[in-house]
């Protein structure tokens, strides 16, 4: 019978590393980018709610993103058969906004109606409430460089419906997860 | 880890057994892990009837597990696929000139797609196995080698194979039995609507396929330099693998043929020629070859692959094909020996739309995956370069290159980016469009043999290697990112191995 024995001795140079490159991307044409996420907190005392709405142009993946200038831009609520116009805050800022109130916003199906370029665009939604955070702790663990801040939140998951939650931690940092596992 | 046994019983039976086991651990820091890798136990039973017929019964377990560790969300990810097979081979040599194999062979598979388990007593998440999933493969062979004249052999053969998807505890029924549904107002397809579940014993049966696959090839002498051969074979492929080419990570899934997923075919034909020059000390192999594959699937826009317990929900059949050129010369003899092989090669696959009838008796085309275009499978390398040499210096060194050249893997790069709650999102458009920077490398390795293993019984080596000789940076992937201190975008490359060098020992006894 035969056999092998292999001793293998590899110098510890190889590693996987990362490092930044030029790699030349394609551009797509210049589509229209609405960022119409609105927050309402309910808890507030005041009845009056600014409405805005932020539109941009898409840009290559290397270049920067312009503010958009629409036409026209307007909030419809179905149920009680309002219309509010939405101004630009200053020219050229592509933010849209409108007061209004947290009434009209809640209550009944809205409509956002925007005209660009000639083109004009809708689309519908209803207010969805949040559950409310029960805990909202700083931890002491980490994750991969050491210098990440633990948050524990905690909160009631409705059982009967399919929820998405989106955190927003600021600093441009968000979560967001499903409740599949969730009990 | 490796382990190999065998014992003679007697001059007419022989037992072989052999294990393999191996695990690859990647580990970011405690938090995250994924470990990955293969368990095989394998016994033979070789018997010989005669000295024209023997046997080989084997006995095969194979176990691939891939599991995740991720703390930081507070669970473990543990998946995997089981399979226990038993095969019994025959050789018979009929005559110099007639030789039949033939056997059958069985496969029991278990998928296990996934187990979600809480890593701590923290975690708010509850475990959850996915449904897990069995089927059972069998096949009956014959297969000829017959040298019909003393120029030319044949080499034909039949198999058989009978696939059937087992039962389960919970499988979907969709509205209007379809998983996936497409929105022709938004042109974008989506999951389908499930309306109920049932379940079938695990004896049971929720698919059948049985599939008769041909093969033939000859070949034919033209002369004592050069002879030219063809080929056809059809293969019944029952498992589908679905990988992501844009993932950095090894995120690959695993289906079975079933209710909803077809069995995938593949016909290929492949004519080739083979001459050698100057008594053998050169040759060369040309073949071109062309493949057709029925039922590829590919995921749709959009697909959640992860801990998905309905898979047909994302995913659509399309088709597959393949054509390239080979070329290949060696040196055959002498101090120096090696050989040069270039492919050039094309492999594409399509997913056309559907054609749904109305209720009102009107019907619409659906876009298809890519827009029904044809596009580059994550396989595609359009040259595929290689070359090996090997010198003899004298009875104590030997030294060795090799140098790998291929084009890069089709991958995706973003079309464009906008803005969404003041984060960047970059877009992409139609698929694997783009490529990774080209493959290339060279590796070389001196070998010595000392003069004294002459006089002993055991033998020694010395190898001297260094792997990628240039230190080339060779992409496994390019993702694209913000940078967090410059806020810029940037494109970030991961290259797995520079330059490696390394000594090896062997030692034989």
């Amino acid at each position: 019978m035969k056999k092998l024995i292999y001793i293998l001795c590899m110098l510890p140079i190889f590693t996987a590393c990362e490092d930044v490159i030029e790699v030349e991307v394609p551009t797509d044409k210049a589509r229209l980018t609405v960022d119409a996420l609105m927050r309402i907190d309910t808890t507030q005392p005041s009845t009056n709610y600014y409405a805005e709405v932020k539109v941009s142009v898409s840009s290559n993946f290397f270049e920067t993103i312009e503010p958009a200038i629409l036409e026209q831009i307007s909030i419809t609520n179905l149920a009680s058969q309002e219309n509010i116009p939405l101004f630009e805050t200053f020219i050229g800022s592509g933010v849209y906004q409108s007061e209004t109130t947290v009434d009209f916003m809640t209550s009944g199906e809205l409509i956002l109606f925007i005209q660009h370029e000639g083109s004009r665009y809708a689309a519908r939604t209803t207010y969805v409430p949040a559950v409310p955070i029960k805990k909202l702790e700083q931890g002491d663990a980490t994750l991969f460089s050491g210098e990440e801040t633990e948050i524990i939140v905690a909160f009631d998951d409705q059982p009967n419906q399919t929820d998405f939650y989106l955190f927003d931690f600021d600093f441009n940092e968000y979560l967001v997860t499903e409740d599949t596992f969730y009990p | 880890m490796n382990t190999k046994l065998n014992y003679n019983i007697n001059d007419n039976n022989s037992i072989f057994l052999s294990g393999y086991f191996g695990r690859d651990v990647f580990s970011v820091s405690d938090s995250f892990v994924n470990t990955y890798g293969n368990a095989v136990g394998n016994f033979r039973w070789n018997h010989l009837f005669s000295d024209k017929l023997f046997s080989n019964l084997s006995l095969i377990y194979s176990n691939y597990y891939y599991g995740l560790k991720l703390d930081f969300v507070g669970f473990d990810w543990n998946s995997g696929i089981e399979n226990f097979n038993i095969k019994y081979d025959l050789k018979h040599y009929v005559n110099d000139k007639f030789q039949i194999n033939y056997g059958i062979n069985n496969i029991y598979y278990r998928f296990n797609p996934g187990k979600i388990e809480p890593s701590n007593a923290d975690s708010g998440i509850i475990e959850e196995q996915l449904t897990q999933k069995y089927a059972n493969e069998f096949a009956a062979y014959i297969d000829v080698e017959h040298d019909i004249t003393k120029n030319l052999s044949l080499n034909y053969g039949l198999r058989f194979s009978n696939f059937i998807r087992l039962g389960q505890d919970e499988i979907n029924v969709y509205f209007n039995d379809s998983p996936v549904i497409f929105d022709p107002v938004l042109n974008v397809y989506q999951e389908g609507i499930a309306i109920d579940t049932y379940s079938v014993e695990k004896s049971g049966s929720l698919a059948t396929f049985n599939n008769f696959e041909p093969r033939i090839s000859l070949a034919y002498t033209l002369n004592d330099n050069s002879s030219i051969k063809a080929s056809y074979t059809r293969l019944a492929q029952y498992l589908h693998l679905i990988s992501n080419t844009s993932s950095p990570t090894p995120l690959d899934v695993w289906t079975p043929s079933g209710p909803f997923v077809k069995p995938q075919l593949l016909d290929q034909y492949a004519v080739g020629y083979f001459k050698s020059i100057s008594d053998g000390e050169y040759s060369v192999e040309t073949e071109v070859f062309y493949k057709d594959i029925q039922n590829r699937i590919d995921y749709i826009d959009g697909a959640n692959l992860i801990a998905n317990d309905a898979i047909e929900q994302v995913i659509l059949n399309g088709e597959a094909r393949a054509y390239g050129l080979e070329f290949l010369l060696r040196k055959n003899e002498g101090r120096f020996q090696g050989w040069l092989a270039y492919t050039l090669s094309k492999s594409e696959q399509r997913t056309p739309g559907r054609t749904v009838d109305l209720s009102d008796g009107t019907s619409f085309t659906e876009t298809g995956i890519n827009s029904g275009a044809w596009y580059n499978t994550p396989y595609d390398k359009t040259h595929d370069v290689s070359v090996y040499a090997s010198y003899d210096l004298n009875e104590k060194w030997n030294f060795n290159t090799n140098f790998v050249f291929q084009t890069g893997q089709p991958t995706n790069y973003p079309i464009g980016q906008f803005s969404f709650q003041g984060l960047t999102i970059p877009y992409y458009g139609p698929r694997n469009e783009e490529r990774l920077p080209s493959y290339n490398r060279m590796d070389v390795s001196a070998t010595l043999t000392p003069k004294k293993n002459k006089n002993r019984k055991w033998q020694t080596e010395w190898v001297f290697s260094i792997y990628n000789v240039y230190n080339r940076r060779n992409a496994a992937s390019i993702s694209f990112s913000r940078n967090e201190d410059t806020g810029a975008n940037e494109a970030v490359r991961t290259s797995i191995f520079g330059i490696v060098p390394a000594v090896t020992y062997n030692f034989k006894f």
